[in-house]
């Protein structure tokens, strides 16, 4: 997968043609398409090509749980041509994108739902609109992000990883917790592949982060107070709590450019989203979501000021007594 | 029924029933056995933690609550802390602000601060909760420190962005700050006490040491939060208040005055200044709320409609 050329302007004018379109109308799948079913699934290609000599995976782990329709929703009436127009800003010429969608393995039909790698927009907006959003999740506070861990682990080869050692991108978007474990009876039901006992999700992180750089992202403040401690512990600075679900793209688009180095700081960040027809507003709520990620990548180079917590023999020290 | 005899393919020892379902190693000749080509062993995962792990191994660490912290930069030291940068050692990296205990009196201290900041991070009004536990520091954990003497450490999610503390900006201007700094400076407090105060807290300690300022972002966040108070009083809120302008007072001046306000600040100003620093009754009246619509409107008489003034340091 992964052949074909990216317009702009084709994928602008077919997320423009639907805009108007209810929800339910631009994703009219009812179940889960039989070729984003996971049963059986080996590998997920990311290839190298002619076209596309420098290849680079990202990956978009979409949660489509009650809660969180609002995102494929936006990117499919939107937001995904703004994603792809800021890579090619920053410099990224030869992304391939994948969708996955992810539920709740405990009580959805479709807790884990899988396209291809692509690089056209037609195709890269089919396997997006091909997604079930089921709507469910379990109300347990938890979802299957494990899954698309798991999925990106365990299924996908890139030759961005393969032949270049550089590392893809997974971004999951939701706004519960993670179960504490994979569990073995899940992996076998949805992919059909056996494993020889439960994985801690801290384990399946871990080996997911060796090929990708791995997000999380929350769609907005509100929503971070429920699960933000608990993906802060897994992820780290890797943790993202956006101001609007509206930010995802740009978010996520401004992570690889600075990830890459093709965008030095924040301040240029700032300049290439102006640039780029993104309103104030909208630049300074994606400077902010990443000012933490910015910070890491920055080390160990901090401008903190030192100073002695009390300084002494201040004449306004005893203002303060 | 169909009897299954599990033995070792390599040996023919037996082995467990768990072999119907998981790898084992066989316990006479030590092969790991497993049931298909296709089984996917956990070990596999397992290994790719350590490595994370492993690739840090190296660094100096300090152990809190069972994670790992590498301390890069001291950032500041007081009376019975030291305060860190640091960064958790894991599969993904996590910055974090540590306060480590130079003295016994810290752990408790620690303790009450912690628990403040949850209280503090879990209060909600209408929605705007979430945007103010943004302005606070948020605990990661507390605790002994693991093979160090019985010194205690407070780990606190690193702030990203902020300079330093107000008594470093005092420093770093020691011939007074450009009133229109002092005013976004103050305002940015007041907006916070004005929250813990509706919710019947008030901070207690306010000082040029407890504020951090973040100049490009034109933010300011109060921390040292162990003196706080639940269900505070009108009395302790106005002490906030009160010290909240002498903080600014304190900025005006500059480190190197002798404490009168310089002639650059604004009368307007300078006389809200002064009021608030000593009257407590003043304060008392009007709240956070009603202080900032004052030193707005001094503000605006003063230096003309809100603008943003860029905090070169």
């Amino acid at each position: 997968m992964g052949y074909g050329n990216y317009s702009s302007a084709a994928h602008a004018a077919l997320t423009a043609s639907r805009a108007h379109l209810g929800g339910s109308e631009v994703f009219a799948q009812r179940q889960c398409h039989p070729l984003m079913s996971p049963k059986g699934l080996k590998v997920r290609e990311c290839r190298d090509s002619a076209e596309h000599p420098d290849s680079l995976g990202i990956v978009f782990a979409l949660d489509v749980t009650g809660s969180m329709g609002d995102i494929p929703r936006l990117l499919a009436t939107k937001e995904l041509p703004n994603f792809m127009k800021l890579l090619t800003a920053c410099g990224v010429v030869h992304p391939q994108l994948m969708f996955m969608a992810i539920g709740d393995a405990n009580s959805d039909q479709a807790a884990l739902q899988v396209g291809q790698f692509e690089s056209t927009a037609e195709l890269m907006d089919q396997w997006l609109t091909w997604s079930f959003l089921e709507g469910g999740g379990g109300g347990t506070g938890q979802e299957s992000y494990d899954l698309a861990l798991y999925l990106a682990a365990q299924h996908t080869d890139m030759d961005n990883w393969v032949q270049r050692k550089k590392k893809g991108y997974l971004f999951m978007t939701g706004d519960e917790l993670p179960y504490p474990a994979l569990s073995r009876h899940h992996i076998d039901a949805l992919i059909g592949e056996k494993l020889d006992e439960d994985i801690p999700v801290e384990e399946v992180v871990a080996a997911a982060v060796e090929t990708y750089h791995v997000f999380f992202l929350i769609p907005d403040l509100a929503r971070r107070k429920r699960c933000e401690a608990r993906w802060r512990e897994l992820l780290g600075n890797h943790t993202i709590c956006m101001e609007s679900p509206a930010d995802t793209c740009a978010v996520a688009a401004a992570i690889v450019g600075l990830t890459e180095k093709l965008i030095p700081d924040l301040d240029a960040l700032a300049g290439i989203l102006s640039g780029n027809g993104f309103d104030r507003e909208h630049v300074g709520s994606t400077v902010r979501a990443l000012q933490d990620y910015a910070a890491l990548l920055k080390l160990p180079q901090s401008n903190y000021s030192s100073s002695a917590a009390t300084p002494v023999g201040k004449w306004w020290k005893r203002l303060f007594e | 029924m169909a009897w299954i005899a599990v033995s070792c393919p390599q040996c023919g020892t037996p082995l467990p029933r768990l072999a119907l379902w998981r790898s084992v190693k066989c316990g006479s000749c030590g092969s790991l056995i497993t049931k298909t080509d296709s089984v996917v062993t956990r070990d596999s995962f397992h290994q790719a933690l350590n490595r994370a792990r492993k690739d840090s191994a190296g660094l100096d660490a300090l152990l809190c609550c069972g994670y790992r912290y590498h301390l890069m930069q001291l950032l500041g030291v007081g009376e019975i802390s030291q305060v860190y940068l640091a960064r958790r050692i894991d599969s993904l990296p996590f910055l974090a602000t540590i306060k480590l205990s130079s003295a016994p009196a810290a752990s408790s201290l620690y303790s009450r601060e912690a628990q403040v900041l949850v209280e503090l991070q879990a209060l909600d009004a209408d929605g705007v909760g979430a945007y103010f536990s943004r302005l606070m520091p948020e605990v990661i954990s507390q605790g002994v420190v693991e093979g160090n003497d019985g010194k205690h450490a407070l780990v606190l999610r690193h702030p990203s962005g902020f300079w330093g503390s107000l008594a470093a900006l005092n420093e770093r201007f020691a011939v007074g700050l450009d009133p229109r700094h002092a005013v976004w400076i103050w305002r940015r407090i007041l907006e916070v006490l004005n929250f813990i105060h509706h919710h019947g807290w008030a901070h207690g300690n306010l000082r040029p040491e407890h504020a951090l300022v973040h100049p490009q972002d034109h933010g300011i966040r109060l921390i040292g939060w162990s003196g706080a108070k639940k269900g505070a009083g009108e009395n302790d809120k106005s002490a906030d208040l009160c010290r909240s302008a002498r903080v600014v007072r304190v900025l005006l001046c500059g480190a190197s005055s002798s404490g009168d306000l310089p002639n650059s600040v604004p009368a307007g100003l300078a006389r809200l200044v002064t009021r608030t620093t000593m009257d407590e009754d003043f304060c008392r009246s009007q709240g956070a709320e009603g202080m900032d619509a004052l030193l707005r409107a001094e503000a605006k008489a003063a230096f003309g409609p809100p603008s943003f003034v860029s905090l070169t340091i």
